[in-house]
């Protein structure tokens, strides 16, 4: 059988709804931790003064005064929400990394049923925490040096060499274009390679973080140039989708309560769209790296011992059931059937 | 203009208004003095690669008063680029309005005065002092004291000629250069004004030339401008008044500028200039609704503000050119505006310079017939198309043509008089030409008008110095910026609301006819606005201009609840009636239609103004029925409780519910909405709230998102 191609596999990965579903609920939580200082100032500003009636129509005259004087009489309220708002930020970066175990450990591997492929998603991601957090210090690291050094070098060098150039002269435009674009290519490489560090996971249990870099570097070769087209696919249709709610949800108008109730499912709508996405773009990288893997050791979850902790009455079956690729389809791929039940894939660590 | 003509208008401005009526804005406009107090001729010669402007001037200087004048004063203003010692450095710390002077060997400026002799021939450079007028720094420059070694007769006149050197500084505060454009501003040795007694409240004569300060700007006396500029013949060249001849020598070009009765002169030169000159034709490019609607405002006949062509040249960046447009509007709409209002522009030409993008220091500024503005590639393109800085930025300079160009305030000390006036004037030319979102409006009909912007600086200031104070003695350049603009724009905006806009209009249009090519104060402002509109403004003078009065009407609380229903003894259809509490109908009485009492809300409704200003506001009260009450709260009430018995209950309560008053310092607190029903029904603050939280939440997690993205 031919496997899916990225695209295709970042396509099927939308499926996933609870997966997304998970990952916006963290963002509408965190986000509403956030905003939540500023609950009894708007309550107090808007809910019993005319400026949120204002506000809510748009008064040309008053709604842009008022909203001046909110943002100064609730200056305490707007602070406490910037806090709050980075703290949250930080907190999601860990759930990020905690979640991208899960994601490394179930996204598009066979599994039995909705429940055994939950149990596994928050077992894998207990149990690659840790190395996420590691690949995560590591990707950070790596790219603040790369992009520190190839930022901080062409900042050094367009003084020299734009010292006599007026603004938006044309030498000035395509260098900033290269210098972005060399950027954007670093974090792409880097965070290609930060997500093959994790998958190194999906099949080598117990893989450290340097080893999970080395090996994603080895697996990268000859697929760097699909690898970032995927991710520059997900990115730009990521991008599109945001400007499209948002600019649905800012242009709605919201003359009545209904239309208010509308307006925050666009907003909901607005804060799927990078859950989605991410989703989609750890579908077809993991389809990357899986294809890139030695079959002998790409085993079915289906087949691997599962989590003592989400079977409970015991072990599940070494089933061969439906889920389970037929051993034609392993011939075809050149790999012996067997060799694919052997342990020369990662068991599973409880 | 003479103390007599003077009186004159005093007498017939009593006159006007002992008869209640509105003085004719137009009247007995004022004329430039003839001859002039001063004339400079001046040939200047530009080295583009040590940006370095030598010159020969040749000064006259006709003494305005009775006095004999033993020293002239000189500002050397571009000496407060010479070092970190100057005044202007010490103030500013090296920065202004966020843009930074250079430190390197080429970066600082400087002007040195080469020779400096009377028709005589006699050197007076020689007995000449630098001298700290204002008590300021001992190392300043800028002031060059010249002691004569005759006086100037009451009258009388004196020639001097001058051969001087300005290096110009790398582009900081109005002025300089980066790498081929030049903006010469403040550059050549320039006398400052000889105040006679009488003239500003003045007991006796005396040069009134301060140091150049940080904050402040400029002040000059008017007069004929005649000066020749030689540049690199590939220099494109701008400059005050019109150019009267171009001669070709070699590989240079000499462009000679003449202009009378004003009071400056600057220039620009730079290769890189795309040149767009046109016409504004009054009957193509004056809207007629503005035409009629001034003519209304101002008491006259449409026909008697006709308006004068001007060649207007605009010399553009080449990365600007979406920005022509945007320019031309503002120019457009400018000189149409404060032409009807105040009097057409009298000159015959006006230059528009477009500073580069790493040259914005020296934009957004104003000389005669001369403006430079400002913008960025950006600003041209969607989003951020009708975000109206460009236009904003040219409407405010040409202003300047009139409160600071003809009506010559001193800038050092007034400076509310020149960009304060100017900036209302500008608010209200935006508000006319762009609509109620005048000065931002971004996609999906969000935007800000100036007026509101205004509120929104002068409330988050620290409200520390008064309107008028000398430019460098307010507590901050910030303080200095918020009382010499956005309060003056929020002072004038009050005024107008309180003397209604025909009875403004015509004051302002008064003062300025009356003080054009002269140099008025504070006092002769509101002398000719109280002469004008028969109105004693003392109160704002003392206590907006000169002080630092704060105005929050706010609505402190309102109820409404349930008013008891009536027990005791009651005289009813000719009989008396015992209704006992709890019992509203009467004891045995059987209830009827006739004897219920009706459902009777007793609202309650606390206003306050908690400012130090004590002036007057409206209130209305809207009950869920629909009805509406509307009351006048008194100037000198610190609290008014306004109590109603009505059979609805009170929907909402609002203290100056048009804001009139633009003044009031909170608009957040001018209102309380209660309850439901056909009054409050139009109010949707629960739904507001709820947006509002949720679009902070949705933009918090955004942002987290986007950090998200890394991880």
């Amino acid at each position: 059988m031919n496997r899916p191609g990225a695209l295709s596999a970042g396509f099927a990965a939308l499926s996933r709804g609870r997966l997304i579903l998970l990952l916006t609920s963290c963002a509408v939580v965190l986000g509403a931790l956030s905003a939540a200082p500023l609950a009894p100032a708007m309550a107090d500003a808007f809910q019993h003064t005319l400026a949120g009636d204002h506000l809510i129509r748009n008064h040309p005259d008053f709604a842009p005064i008022e909203a001046l004087d909110f943002v100064r009489e609730k200056s305490a309220a707007i602070a406490g929400a910037r806090q709050s708002m980075v703290w949250a930020a930080l907190l999601g970066v860990l759930l990020q990394i905690f979640f991208a175990g899960g994601i490394v450990e179930t996204l598009g591997r066979d599994v039995f049923s909705v429940r055994e492929s939950r149990a596994a998603f928050w077992a894998g991601s207990r149990r690659h925490f840790g190395h996420n957090l590691k690949c995560f210090a590591l990707f950070a690291l790596l790219a603040g040096i790369a992009l520190g050094l190839w930022l901080g070098l062409t900042g050094f060098f367009s003084k020299t060499l734009f010292r006599g150039a007026p603004p938006h002269s044309g030498g000035r435009g395509v260098w900033a274009i290269l210098v972005w674009a060399v950027a954007l290519w670093i974090l792409g490489s880097l965070t290609l390679l930060y997500d093959f560090a994790r998958a190194a996971r999906r099949w080598t249990a117990g893989i450290g973080a340097i080893a999970g870099f080395r090996k994603g570097w080895r697996q990268l070769r000859g697929l760097r140039l699909r690898g970032l087209g995927v991710l520059l696919f997900w990115s730009v249709a990521a991008c599109a989708a945001l400007v499209i709610v948002f600019s649905a949800a800012w242009a709605q108008r919201t003359p009545s309560g209904p239309a208010v109730a509308v307006n925050l499912a666009l907003l909901l709508l607005l804060l799927a769209v990078r859950p989605a996405a991410r989703v989609a773009a750890w579908g077809s990288v993991l389809a990357l790296f899986d294809a890139s893997e030695p079959a002998a050791r790409r085993v079915p979850l289906s087949s691997r011992r599962v989590p003592s902790e989400i079977s409970a009455s015991g072990d599940v079956p070494q089933s061969s059931g439906a889920e389970e690729r037929p051993l034609a389809e392993r011939a075809d791929e050149g790999e012996s059937g067997r060799d694919a039940v052997l342990p020369g894939g990662p068991p599973l660590e409880t | 203009m003479t103390m007599r003509q003077t009186s004159v208008r005093r007498i017939l401005g009593s006159i006007w208004t002992a008869a209640g009526l509105a003085a004719p804005a137009g009247a007995l406009a004022a004329t430039p003095v003839r001859p002039p107090v001063v004339e400079y001729r001046i040939d200047a010669r530009l080295d583009p690669k040590s940006h370095v402007v030598t010159g020969h001037e040749r000064l006259v200087w006709r003494n305005p008063s009775n006095d004999r004048v033993s020293e002239l004063q000189f500002h050397l203003y571009l000496n407060a680029f010479k070092n970190n010692r100057s005044t202007f450095m010490r103030e500013s710390g090296g920065q202004l309005r966020g843009d930074h002077a250079g430190e390197k060997a080429e970066d600082w400026g400087a002007i040195d005065i080469l020779s400096l002799k009377n028709e005589a021939g006699t050197d007076l450079l020689g007995p000449s002092r630098k001298i700290q007028p204002d008590g300021n720094e001992p190392a300043d420059e800028t002031v060059l004291a010249v002691p004569l070694p005759s006086p100037v007769a009451p009258r009388g006149q004196i020639a001097l000629e001058i051969e001087f050197r300005s290096k110009l500084p790398r582009i900081f505060a109005r002025t300089g250069f980066v790498r081929d454009y030049h903006l010469v501003g403040q550059w050549f040795p320039k006398l400052g004004v000889y105040e006679p007694a009488g003239m500003r409240q003045r007991q006796a004569g005396a040069w009134n030339c301060h140091a150049f300060h940080a904050n402040s700007e400029f002040y000059a006396d008017f007069g004929d401008y005649d000066v020749t500029l030689n540049v690199p013949a590939s220099f494109v060249v701008g400059a005050t008044g019109r150019r009267v001849s171009d001669t070709r020598q070699g590989d240079r070009t000499s462009y000679r500028y003449v202009q009378e009765n004003v009071h400056d002169f600057a220039w620009t030169a730079d290769p890189r200039y795309v040149v767009h000159e046109y016409r504004f034709e009054p009957s193509r490019d004056v809207p007629p609704q503005w035409t009629a609607r001034a003519a209304a405002e101002l008491g006259m006949a449409a026909g008697d503000l006709a308006l004068k062509p001007v060649t207007v040249r605009l010399l553009l960046q080449p990365d600007h050119l979406g920005a022509r447009g945007a320019y031309k509007e503002g120019a457009r709409v400018a000189l149409s505006f404060y032409g009807l209002w105040f009097g057409a522009y009298p000159y015959e030409t006006l230059t528009v310079v477009d500073p580069p993008e790493d040259g914005l220091g020296s934009g957004g500024m104003e000389y005669p017939t001369f403006i430079t503005g400002g913008t960025i590639a950006p600003l041209s393109r969607w989003p951020l198309r009708k975000a109206r800085f460009t236009q904003n930025v040219t409407l405010h300079e040409f202003g300047h043509q009139y409160f600071y160009g003809m009506v010559g305030t001193n800038e050092f000390e007034e400076s509310w008089l020149d960009e304060g006036l100017n900036t209302d004037a500008e608010y209200r030319s935006m508000s006319l030409a762009f609509g109620a979102r005048d000065f931002v409006e971004l996609p999906g009909g969000v935007g800000i008008g100036s007026l509101a912007y205004a509120h929104g600086v002068a409330a988050s200031g620290k409200n520390l110095d008064p309107i008028l104070r000398n430019a460098w003695g307010y507590a901050s350049g910030n303080s200095y910026g918020v009382n010499s603009y956005m309060k003056v724009g929020l002072f004038m905006a009050q005024l107008r609301n309180d003397l209604g806009p025909e009875a403004f209009a015509r004051a302002e249009r008064a003062f300025f006819q009356q003080w054009s090519f002269r140099h008025p104060s504070t006092a002769d402002f509101f002398d000719a606005f109280e002469r004008s509109t028969g109105r004693d403004l003392s109160k704002y003078r003392s206590q907006i201009v000169l002080g630092t009065a704060r105005l929050d009407w706010q609505v402190v609380s309102a109820t409404s609840e349930r008013a008891p229903e009536d027990f005791g003894l009651f005289d009813r259809g000719g009989a008396r009636v015992t209704l006992e509490k709890g019992r509203p109908f009467g004891k045995g009485k059987k209830t009827s239609r006739e004897n219920r009492a009706p459902k009777r809300w007793d609202t309650v409704v606390l206003f306050a103004n908690t400012g130090d200003w004590p002036h007057g506001a409206g209130a209305r009260l809207v009950f869920e029925d629909g009805r509406v009450v509307d009351r006048a709260l008194a100037a000198e009430a610190r609290w008014v409780r306004l109590r109603v018995f009505s059979t609805s209950r009170l929907a909402w309560a609002a203290v100056d519910p048009d804001h009139k008053n633009a003044w009031d310092a909170n608009r957040l607190n001018d209102s309380k909405v209660l309850g439901v029903g056909r009054g409050a029904a139009d109010t949707h603050g629960r739904a507001a709230s709820a947006k509002y939280l949720g679009w902070a939440a949705a933009l918090a997690a955004l942002f987290q998102q986007l950090l998200w993205s890394l991880a």
